[in-house]
């Protein structure tokens, strides 16, 4: 090989490995907003699989209550000591296994993100090679984030109550509306009153808060796309400029400043401008798109 | 999503009079209701899923292409960490040599 050759060959290595070094930095702030989605999403999803437990509940019974229980069981008259009074006394004493369908399910979701975030593990190492991989991975960036707005709607319309607690103050209210002492009954009802108010706040802020837990994850998810969308064109500044307006706004989110229902037309604005923008129409499926209606 | 939410009010307002039910019985009767309230709570379970089944885009199809663009983008950390060793071998012979 000629010395000229040779000097060509240097100035080509030497070009990519500059060129890579300037990526680096531009891959790894990919990375981090991946990651700061992942842990976003599964919060959001963790406080959804709540709810969802929350809404199938039913009272378990203390130790003592069981106790009683079985007691009450063996002091009746007429029990029939055979193994169906077992089971009966099992199937009084053990919750349903309806939690487990619901943690798979959320596991399942989780899945989802953490893959979504495993998929850039080396891009640091690969940031100059990578950029048609990044690419494809906007379709994925959209769909995750359109999820977690199409949950946020979910659980606002979705009817998620604390079951259990509105059981026990509904057990409570029909014993105090059974009360012959009206002093004692009148008493009753004034706690009532106050559990009542509690009870609904308490379930308020639950569901307010997996609201603003998906927006905030979707904030996150919007910042991804953005980067991986334009991963070639962006420089770093603009990357880091992304990633910090959008960690601002989801600041603002969580911290009860941004209205649940502005919140709801912001994002839902998100959803029609990848309906309406024609670099999405290849991109994704019509199914996905045109999930919601 | 609006008729099984409808539905699923329904179902509730039945699950939590049966829960008061429940509660306020002897010890023979929650044998007799236990098994009616974990029917009831398995069918809004079902509905619940289904609502979220409803609001999920992502596929397990998608998951499998998710992990096809990690190892597109393994692939290229490889060949680019192949190349900036043998760029940073060659920048090294050339600096002896010039």
């Amino acid at each position: 090989m000629s010395f000229k050759k040779s000097f060509k060959v240097l100035i080509v290595f030497i070009g990519i490995i500059v060129l890579s070094s300037c990526s680096k930095e531009k891959a790894e702030a990919v990375q981090l907003a991946a990651e700061q989605f992942r842990v976003d999403a599964v919060l959001a999803l963790e406080q959804m699989n709540y709810l969802f437990n929350q809404d199938i509940s039913m009272t378990e019974m203390s130790t003592d209550d069981q106790i009683k229980f079985v007691l009450a069981v063996l002091n009746d008259s007429t029990t029939v000591f055979d193994s169906e009074l077992i089971s009966g006394i099992e199937m009084v004493t053990t919750p349903n296994d309806e939690a487990d369908t619901i943690e798979d399910k959320f596991t399942e979701l989780k899945a989802q993100y953490y893959q979504f975030e495993k998929m850039f593990s080396s891009l640091d190492k690969g940031s100059y090679f990578a950029k048609d991989a990044v690419k494809e991975a906007e379709k994925h960036a959209i769909n995750l984030t359109i999820q977690l707005i199409n949950y946020a709607e979910l659980i606002q319309k979705g009817g998620f109550t604390f079951t259990a607690a509105r059981a026990t103050l509904l057990t409570k209210m029909q014993l105090a509306n059974e009360e012959k002492n009206i002093e004692l009954q009148k008493e009753l009802y004034k706690n009532l009153s106050v559990e009542v108010i509690q009870l609904l706040n308490a379930e308020k802020n639950a569901q307010e808060g997996a609201i603003r837990l998906c927006y905030k994850a979707a904030e996150s998810g919007k910042v991804v796309t953005e980067l991986v969308r334009n991963y070639d064109e962006m420089s770093f500044g603009d990357i880091m400029n992304s990633i910090k307006g959008g960690l601002s706004f989801a600041m603002e989110i969580t911290n009860g400043n941004e209205k649940i229902s502005d919140l709801a037309m912001k994002f839902e604005g998100f959803e029609n401008t990848i309906r309406e923008d024609e670099h999405y129409d290849d991109l994704l499926d019509k199914k996905v798109i045109t999930s919601k209606k | 999503m609006d008729k099984n939410i409808e539905l699923k009010t329904a179902m509730k307002n039945a699950y939590i009079d049966l829960q008061v039910k429940y509660n306020r019985s002897g010890a023979f009767d929650k044998i007799k209701i236990k098994p009616e309230l974990d029917a009831l709570a398995k069918q809004i379970n079902v509905l619940n899923m289904k609502l979220l089944n409803e609001a999920t885009v992502v596929t397990d199809g998608d998951m499998l292409e998710m992990a096809e663009i990690k190892k597109e983008i393994d692939a290229a950390a490889s060949k680019q960490q192949l190349i900036a060793a043998i760029a940073k071998a060659v920048a090294f012979v050339a600096k002896k040599v010039m």
